[in-house]
């Protein structure tokens, strides 16, 4: 298929799933008749149908748990939630219900759905719509949360997703639909919890998943000049977590900073971070670093909300700070 | 504690030239510190009264530590004064090493010179050093406080540590081959479960049975091991040599000698290489300059350092402005150079400021030798001893006074044509000496 | 009571064996022996028997965290129960669901579920797979009547309106969430079946203390349902004659209130009318005692005889 967009990518992952399993449906606001919000579902109800291509009520509530209903009876419901602050309003149903009832059942119950929700900011959005959220669903035991940074990873994930017999939250970045990448015609899945690296290099290791992946490579690029030879790892998924790649990288460089777009506090750099000092203490020529969002709701501004949000030159300087290299 | 040196750690406040309440002008002289390398006077950089000295004299305290405080009058001067600022814990002279070792090191003994105290305290006064630093200072027997920080706040890094040549060299060959080898690739090689050996057995008595003396090291000679060591591994060098017909400049040494004999001055065939050097460097920038990560640094004055040899070892300083220097101001300044060196009265900046050196070794009959490049400087001239050689001249063999000049420049920031074109505008200049007077 | 002899031996045991089994529970919880929350379904049982009898074995129940009455109801075995709220491994959910959580997915029980409200979009979501897949099953939801202020509760209706979903919603109007009278925390009180009107939803109010009108309820709503007609929403008015846990102090209202509704008792008030009617006699009601007692006994038994879950089974099932 040769150079496809991440939104094309995706697309393609929902087309095959629907061709080969009956049990899978499709369901949210205006993916049908309306071709979805970012177009990700363009063309499916004509080809598919009302039956698996169902326009919901904007309940975000109810879809969410009817997903997990349909789930529980057997089907394989893929929920396209426009934006993960809309998520929210199913926060119980995903965290309550869809995470808790394989455990609870002992097993008796299985949930696998998918939820495709769209996260990130830098849009100009405003505070309610531009937020990084997938963090919060990946603390939660009984999740599963995928991110993207490219559209290879993007069908290879969402193929292991579906496929997946628990919920998964499917965090695409908004501002990462038109990236462009090769992706072969022949089968393949991504499985969760494989980390990859991105750019080997001996220096510094940079963490980051989703968008944080492309800031990271250009900070990479940037320190290259400097003569700072920067390895860049995108986690691909946050839960499960590819510890050992991160650590792994550590190990050699000695040296991390980890990329978050969500906020600082309590953010999943955080949790990265402190799985790295966890497990690497006696490896680090410095503290663990973080570049992450600012502790501030969205901007509607651009130019106060780009600086709000992570940037290669923040990755450059905060090497420079920690480390003096 | 001033900073002395660009890879200077502590200093030992040896004595306070003046006393608290003394008015204190700019260039004033406060005190003398002892660095690795030599004595020297610290002076003032601010005016005002001394109002107190913190640090007692023997006291060796970190870089950066409040060592007094000068201000106004009536000041308040108590937060400086305690908090973080505050004063070196009282002057332990040289404690024993084992006497207080923290429970790491209680089963790795550390080299005599060091003092035990303190390595594994927290930063506040304490040594910083990272976590990998600290392992593999620990795996390699290696005293951290020899190492000077180069990460933020003086942080010692992993870098530091790896490029960090001991004084005593540890036990580096381990007796049992063992676990290292066998080492799965997913973990780091295990700690290897023998007991370090202790730091003070040299690396040739665990390979030999014959094991010799240990010899300590001065702090000089450390000095100079590190601060070589570093500049050979950092500085690519890059050597430029040029046979010099010192004929002329032998005859004009001896008429101007003759000269100033009255004056009690007495040109060098060094101090003439000195005044061609600073000549030709104006004309070669790029040698009188250093690399940083961020560019090129020029320095703006030309001040050539000289080689001496002193009892302890070799020390660098430079004569100042050497570039706005007649040759018998030359001759002066490196006659008094010698002589404070041997006293170990040399100013801070006179031992920091060298931006070229000149080695000289013409008193020992060798032809020729090649230096290393004394960081932060990017080159440095080598000379031979001068001696009668047979030279082709004009198609005829006769007999001159010739000397080797070896130069040695950092490939960083210059290229070898560009040396040989100083080289060669230095030797034009011996070889008609007259310019060495104009 | 239009009611066959075998049926009312059926209904009334079922309604004991939940009584019995929930006053055990409640000695078993005073001795320690189950923790955690326990709500018990005493006064109620009515209405689990007379709507789960009417269901077929492949209909699907989800109800909420007051779940043993539905899960014995169901059929559900009560050795099973009673050993899951000790934490039995042995138990429906190997001691890891509790009192709350009951599950018997091979009954189609599809669990007790204990945030409130929650189970209803679940609900719309079996339905949904019942649709999808053009079965004609049924889903019984359950909940109470402090679920109806949730946002799941009317995001549920709609939904299920609008998509025709084979939903029976059964709504146990016990007039008290936890300690609220409906009439402080509902506009329009207690009538709530007036609700569904806005959904387009047929409703009714039904005598919650009554397992044959209950039953009788149920029979009609299912075959509109089972047609393909959407769903149906059913109040039963009932009252719980115990705490709405066993940490109730029941502050909240006269014990007098309770004495009116415990003339009303269900089972008392069923076996009497089958035994006027000639349904039950006394030798059939003694022996439905016998083995109701027995049954409990086993199950009391059984649970404490049961296992701890091994620390193995700490990480079984958080993910598969």
């Amino acid at each position: 298929m040769g150079e496809i967009t991440l939104r094309d990518a995706v697309t393609r992952g929902l087309t095959e799933a629907l061709d080969t399993d009956e049990r899978v449906f499709l369901m949210g606001e205006d993916i049908g008749s309306y071709q979805g919000p970012y177009a990700v579902t363009k063309g499916l109800l004509e080809k598919y149908g009302h039956e698996r291509i169902k326009d919901t009520p904007i309940s975000e509530g109810v879809v969410v748990g009817a997903a997990v209903g349909a789930a529980m009876a057997g089907l394989r419901p893929i929920v396209e939630i426009m934006t993960i602050n809309f998520l929210l309003l199913a926060m119980d149903m995903v965290v309550n219900h869809a995470a808790k009832l394989r455990y609870m059942s002992n097993g008796q119950i299985q949930v696998p759905m998918v939820i495709r929700t769209v996260t990130g900011g830098g849009a100009q959005l405003g505070a309610t719509h531009s937020q990084s959220l997938e963090g919060w669903f990946a603390s939660v035991p009984g999740l599963k949360v995928a991110a993207p940074s490219d559209p290879y990873d993007a069908l290879g994930l969402l193929r292991t997703a579906i496929a997946d017999e628990d919920p998964v939250i499917f965090a695409e970045h908004a501002r990462l639909y038109q990236v462009r990448g090769d992706v072969p015609d022949d089968y393949y899945a991504i499985p969760f919890g494989q980390a990859k690296v991105k750019r080997a290099g001996d220096d510094v290791t940079l963490v980051a998943y989703s968008r944080g992946v492309h800031t990271a490579l250009e900070a990479a690029a940037i320190l290259e000049k400097k003569g700072v030879d920067a390895e860049v790892i995108d986690l691909r998924t946050l839960r499960p977590l590819d510890t050992a790649t991160v650590l792994a990288s550590v190990e050699k460089t000695n040296r991390v900073i980890v990329v978050d777009e969500a906020w600082r506090s309590g953010g999943f750099g955080a949790e990265v971070a402190s799985m790295i000092q966890e497990n690497a203490f006696d490896s680090l020529d410095g503290p663990v670093g973080r570049v992450a969002g600012l502790e501030v709701p969205a901007p509607y501004n651009g130019t106060l909300e780009a600086s709000a949000l992570p940037d290669a030159s923040q990755i450059v300087s905060t090497i420079e700070d920690i480390f003096g290299i | 504690m001033p900073q002395m040196g660009y890879d200077m750690l502590e200093g030992t406040v040896v004595r306070w030239l003046m006393t608290e309440g003394s008015e204190v002008n700019i260039g004033d002289a406060l005190a003398e510190i002892e660095t690795d390398k030599a004595v020297v006077e610290f002076e003032a950089t601010e005016p005002g009264l001394l109002r107190k000295i913190l640090v007692a004299e023997g006291a060796t305290v970190p870089v950066g530590q409040v060592i007094a405080i000068v201000g106004d009058a009536d000041e308040d001067i108590s937060a400086l004064e305690s908090g973080d600022a505050s004063p070196a814990p009282a002057p332990e002279p040289e404690p024993a090493p084992a006497e207080a070792p923290s429970e790491e090191e209680a089963a790795i003994p550390l080299p005599p010179p060091a003092a035990a105290a303190d390595t594994e305290a927290p930063a506040a006064g304490g040594l910083r050093a990272s976590p990998v630093a600290r392992r593999i200072a620990d795996e390699r027997g290696i005293d951290l406080r020899q190492i000077q920080g180069t990460g933020p706040g003086g942080r010692v890094t992993k870098n530091d540590v790896l490029n960090f040549e001991p004084a005593e060299v540890p036990s580096a060959a381990p007796e049992e081959p063992a676990p290292v080898v066998v080492a799965s690739s997913e973990k780091p090689a295990p700690t290897p479960v023998e007991p370090p050996k202790p730091v003070v057995t040299p690396s040739v008595a665990a390979q030999t049975e014959a094991a010799g003396e240990l010899v300590p090291m001065s702090r000089v000679r450390q000095q100079i091991a590190r601060v070589t060591a570093k500049s050979k591994r950092e500085a690519p060098h890059f050597y430029v040599s040029a046979e010099i017909d010192m004929t002329k400049a032998m005859d004009l040494r001896k008429q101007i000698n003759a000269t100033l004999e009255s004056e009690g001055v007495r040109v060098s065939v060094n101090d003439m290489i000195i005044r061609a050097c600073a000549q030709a460097l104006k004309g070669f920038p790029n040698l009188n300059s250093y690399y940083t990560d961020d560019g090129i640094q020029m320095n703006d004055g030309i001040n050539i350092g000289i080689a001496i040899a002193g009892e302890q070892g070799l020390i660098l300083p430079a004569i100042m402005e050497s570039g706005t220097m007649s040759l018998a101001e030359i001759a002066k300044a490196s006659k008094d150079l010698v002589e404070r060196a041997t006293k170990g009265t040399l100013h801070a900046r006179e031992y920091t400021g060298g931006t070229f050196a000149v080695s000289n070794l013409g008193m020992f009959d060798v032809t020729s030798f090649i230096a290393i490049i004394q960081p932060p400087q990017s080159a440095v001239l080598a000379v031979g001893t001068v001696a009668p050689r047979p030279i082709a001249d004009g198609g005829e063999i006769k007999v001159a006074s010739m000397m080797t000049a070896t130069i040695s420049a950092d490939h960083r920031v210059t290229d070898g044509a560009e040396s040989a074109q100083f080289l060669v505008a230095v030797k034009k200049m011996l070889e008609d000496p007259m310019s060495l007077l104009v | 009571m239009d009611l066959g002899n075998s049926q009312a031996v059926q209904l009334y045991e079922k309604m004991l064996l939940i009584r019995r089994f929930e006053e055990q529970s409640g000695r078993l919880y005073m001795q320690g022996k189950i923790n955690g929350f326990l709500h018990l379904y005493i006064g109620e049982e009515a209405i689990a028997v007379g709507a789960i009898s009417s269901l077929r074995d492949d209909d699907y129940i989800i109800t909420h965290y007051r779940d043993h009455g539905h899960a014995l109801a169901r059929g559900v075995h009560p050795n099973l129960i009673m050993a899951e709220l000790m934490g039995k491994v042995t138990g429906t959910s190997g001691g890891k669901g509790g009192s709350m959580h009951i599950f018997d997915v091979s009954k189609g029980f599809m669990g007790g579920h204990a945030i409130v409200g929650g189970q209803m979009p679940l609900a719309a979501g079996l339905a949904l797979a019942i649709k999808y897949r053009g079965e004609d099953r049924a889903v019984l939801c359950v909940f109470g009547d402090g679920a109806v202020n949730e946002g799941s509760f009317h995001e549920t209706m709609n939904l299920a309106s609008l998509w025709k979903l084979p939903i029976i919603f059964l709504l146990e109007n016990n007039l008290y969430g936890m300690g609220t009278h409906i009439e402080r925390t509902r506009a329009g009180g207690k009538d709530i079946y007036l609700n569904a009107d806005a959904y387009k939803i047929p409703a009714a109010q039904i005598d919650g203390m009554d397992v044959v009108a209950v039953r009788d309820s149920f029979t009609e709503a299912l075959e509109r349902i089972r047609a393909g007609e959407g769903p149906v929403f059913l109040e039963a008015m009932t009252y719980r004659f115990v705490g709405h846990s066993l940490q109730d102090p029941q502050s909240y209202r006269e014990s007098a209130e309770v004495d009116q509704w415990r003339i009303r008792d269900p089972i008392d008030t069923f076996r009497e009318a089958s035994f006027v009617d000639g349904l039950l006699d006394d030798g059939q009601i003694t022996r439905i005692g016998e083995r109701v007692d027995a049954a409990i006994s086993e199950a009391i038994a059984f649970a404490e005889q049961s296992d701890e879950p091994g620390p193995e089974a700490l990480f079984e099932n958080v993910e598969g």
